[in-house]
């Protein structure tokens, strides 16, 4: 495919947002650059066979750079919460597509609320049905081709016609999604995008629904957890990391305050919502390169209950994340990955002492080269760790080689390998799934008489209960209802999105910055897009950023709808005078170098 | 005396490839006691001229042999899409070798140089047509082997 056509794909039901997508890019094209071109394709729900059609865009080298997905499929039964996690996982895990920016559209603010699970999916931005598109999809745009575009100040709404409050020095908290892996009466596993350093930070602020007694309500449970082990690395989600988590319980001396919690409440939790929470389900892996297996592979992550983890490479790190805190049963090999790696040897050209030689010197290229060699020297060095208890009995099932086991198993001195002559399809999977259930029926049942403490427990990926989030302190060095930047001590991947819950629920992704941002007293300086917010959402932003105009506030608070100039008379309320003056005069802003910021967005006019 | 297996056997011609003539005429004498036919080569290049003439069931081969090795021949095989089976000759020590062997197709290895497991290979790979598929009734044969051989595994593994 010509490397200068872009291609985009649209998933959902919606022929008047489709068209509206569509015509924003071949718009964009004609003026921007003729010379590139834009593939889109509509994919609907309502065809038939629409997921096979959807897998058949990605194996003939239609790689999107963007795929937008509109959540209105999960309507009526088009396509369950489950599947499309599975969906957006394939395509986030897999080294190529992994850099396709996924878009969900949702009809407004409310959708956004009931499908907080769909944080987990790697969805990147949020494009909001009731907003002005042409913010959006601008956005989009710069995300997706953020080292090609080639912005038209005439057509981009460009961040700079937003009124900017800049100068800020205001303490704010961000929030940053994880998934809840597993929990029990003592610990918590999160997956999540933060490097964190144990030495520096040896607690976590953990936003969840874990402790929340009343299922029917949203409210999240904010406190302090231990940071007990890190693990660099992916492992099921869209996440960079790793980490275990300690509860904090209070020693016998300790002060109690409303936020202490105990051992025998959280069992108690536990207790309560069993029937609700699930046993750590078997998982598998499945290591594949081949794009046209990816349908099958989707179809077979379709096992209700089996975690199934794919990936089309695998690196070392991440291999040893799911060994450890996975513990699959079973992996599956595709053995025509390693005839892609391992180099031949031109046998034709060389002598009988060359060829030789290069057989020796393809030695330990071709072993390192070699899956099947990593994923069984991988199982032998976790052997050694106390996690990898079951390793001896990880089972790998070589497909598509027509070898005997005995074979392999020599070859690979290992003894558990079964290999099989033909390619992977769902249904001798799953029947080999079954069989394996059937024979290991689940030790962790739902009821009431197991010991709770020592069980893990997870949810299902459909429920939000999955979701935590990360709080961390940051300071807002410039705002607009558009963009924001901050301060941090934390090292956060670009395009990372957050939550902020104050002054308004909005979410944010970490962008490239558009113009230098000073590195202030060995802090990170970033800058974020807003989106996911609605009008009233915008409204509300205005009149802080219009307020912060002239009127700079020591903290922030959550603006209701229809909040005024009256509100946030809240925010500056305790004000201390010398922070006045000195922001006046500019000597205690930690932005005093935003003079220099100041040169290439300096102007402050109101809409 | 003759069994009914031999009288199969019969029908089976092996071809065995290996430099050194002592061990052609050991594997020879063990095979036609078993009841096969065998045709030796004492090379790759031998080898291949011998398979376009005459109908081979299944290659016993040493790997490291003057004028074509027995990786290279089995490379050459594989170009022309015959799905012969081949079994290398392996001893200690020869992972590397082993695993471009999988690569290239082999189908399986012998002890070298007691060969004590020979038989036990051969007659595995008849009863599993040495993991040919050429019908949809082979195809499903070969899965049913597979799920039996799975269960088996997992017996083991619990």
């Amino acid at each position: 495919m010509n490397k200068d056509v872009k291609s985009i794909i649209y998933l959902g039901m919606d022929d008047s947002t489709a068209d509206k997508i569509k015509f924003f890019y071949y718009i964009k094209d004609e003026i921007d650059n003729p010379d590139n071109r834009f593939i889109f394709k509509k994919i609907s729900p309502d065809e038939e066979h629409y997921l096979s059609t959807f897998w058949d865009s990605w194996r003939k080298n239609i790689f999107p750079q963007i795929l937008f997905i509109d959540f209105q499929i999960l309507d009526n039964d088009k396509m369950s919460i489950e599947d499309l996690t599975n969906l957006c996982l394939i395509i986030k895990k897999h080294s190529i597509f992994k850099s396709t920016l996924i878009v969900g559209i949702l009809e407004n603010k409310n959708r956004v609320k009931n499908l907080r699970s769909s944080l987990l999916n790697g969805i990147n931005y949020i494009y909001l049905k009731t907003t002005f598109e042409k913010t959006s999809l601008s956005d989009v745009q710069r995300i997706a081709f953020a080292n090609k575009t080639n912005p038209n100040p005439n057509l981009n709404p460009n961040l700079n016609n937003f009124a900017l409050a800049f100068g800020l020095s205001i303490p704010a908290q961000i929030n940053f999604p994880a998934s809840i892996s597993y929990f029990n009466a003592e610990s918590v596993l999160i997956e999540h995008n933060l490097e964190i350093n144990k030495e520096i930070n040896p607690e976590l602020s953990l936003r969840t629904r874990l402790l929340n007694f009343l299922n029917d309500t949203k409210d999240y449970d904010l406190r302090t957890y231990k940071i007990e082990n890190l693990y660099p690395g992916g492992c099921s989600f869209d996440f960079h990391n790793n980490t275990l988590l300690s509860f904090i319980y209070p020693d016998v001396w300790d002060d109690i305050d409303d936020n202490s919690i105990s051992k025998d409440t959280i069992e108690t939790w536990i207790h309560l919502n069993c029937d609700q929470l699930k046993a750590i389900p078997p998982s598998l892996l499945i290591i594949d390169t081949d794009e046209e297996n990816l349908y099958e592979i989707f179809q077979i992550k379709r096992h209700p209950s089996f975690q199934i983890e794919y990936r089309n490479i695998i690196i070392e790190q991440e291999l040893k994340n799911i060994l450890e805190l996975l513990t699959p049963k079973i992996i599956f090999i595709n053995f025509n990955n390693n005839l892609k790696t391992i180099s031949t040897v031109q046998e034709d050209e060389q002598s009988e002492h060359n060829k030789q030689s290069a057989h020796n010197e393809q030695d330990g290229q071709a072993r390192q080269n070699d899956v099947i060699n990593l994923v069984i020297n991988t199982i032998r060095e976790s052997q050694a760790t106390e996690m990898a208890t079951s390793a001896n009995s990880i089972l790998l099932i070589i497909y598509n080689n027509s070898a005997t086991s005995a074979a392999l198993q020599k070859t690979y001195n290992y003894e558990n390998i079964l290999t099989y002559s033909q390619n992977i399809k769902v249904d001798i999977i799953h029947e080999l799934l079954n069989i394996y259930l059937k024979r290991n029926i689940l030790k962790k049942q739902h009821t009431s008489d197991l010991d709770i403490s020592s069980d893990n427990k997870t949810f299902s990926i459909a429920d939000d209960r999955k979701i935590a989030e990360i709080e961390i302190e940051i300071t807002i060095t410039s705002l607009s209802e558009h963009q924001i930047t901050f301060l941090s001590e934390m090292n956060i991947p670009i395009y990372s999105l957050f939550l902020m819950h104050v002054p308004r629920e909005l979410y944010c992704t970490i962008i490239p910055p558009t113009h230098a941002l000073n590195y202030y007293k060995g802090k990170h300086h970033y800058m974020a897009i807003i989106h996911g917010v609605n009008e009233e959402d915008l409204r509300c932003l205005r009149v802080l950023v219009n307020n912060l105009l002239s009127n700079p506030i020591k903290k922030l608070i959550f603006l209701k709808n229809n909040c005024g100039p009256e509100e946030l008379k809240l925010m500056t309320s305790d004000l201390d005078e010398s922070m006045m003056a000195n922001k006046k005069s500019g000597t205690d802003s930690p932005t005093d170098q935003s003079e220099e910021v100041s040169d290439l967005q300096s102007f402050r006019k109101k809409k | 005396m003759k069994n009914k297996n031999d009288e199969h056997n019969l029908s089976i011609t092996i071809l065995l490839v290996d430099d050194e003539k002592s061990i052609l005429s050991l594997l020879s004498k063990i095979l036609n006691k078993d009841g096969y036919k065998s045709i030796q080569a004492e090379n790759g290049i031998e080898a291949l001229i011998i398979l376009e003439k005459e109908q081979i069931n299944c290659i016993l081969s040493d790997i490291k042999m003057p004028k074509m090795d027995g990786l290279t021949m089995l490379k050459k095989i594989r170009e022309k899409n015959n799905p012969v089976p081949v079994i290398f000759f392996t001893s200690f020590g020869e992972q590397t070798l082993m695993m471009k062997a999988l690569e290239y197709g082999a189908y399986d290895f012998i002890d070298k140089p007691d060969f004590k497991n020979l038989e036990a290979v051969l007659t595995a790979g008849i009863k599993n047509n040495f993991g040919i598929i050429s019908s949809p009734k082979e195809k499903e044969a070969s899965s049913k082997i597979f799920i039996s051989e799975y269960r088996k595994m997992l017996k083991k593994l619990n």
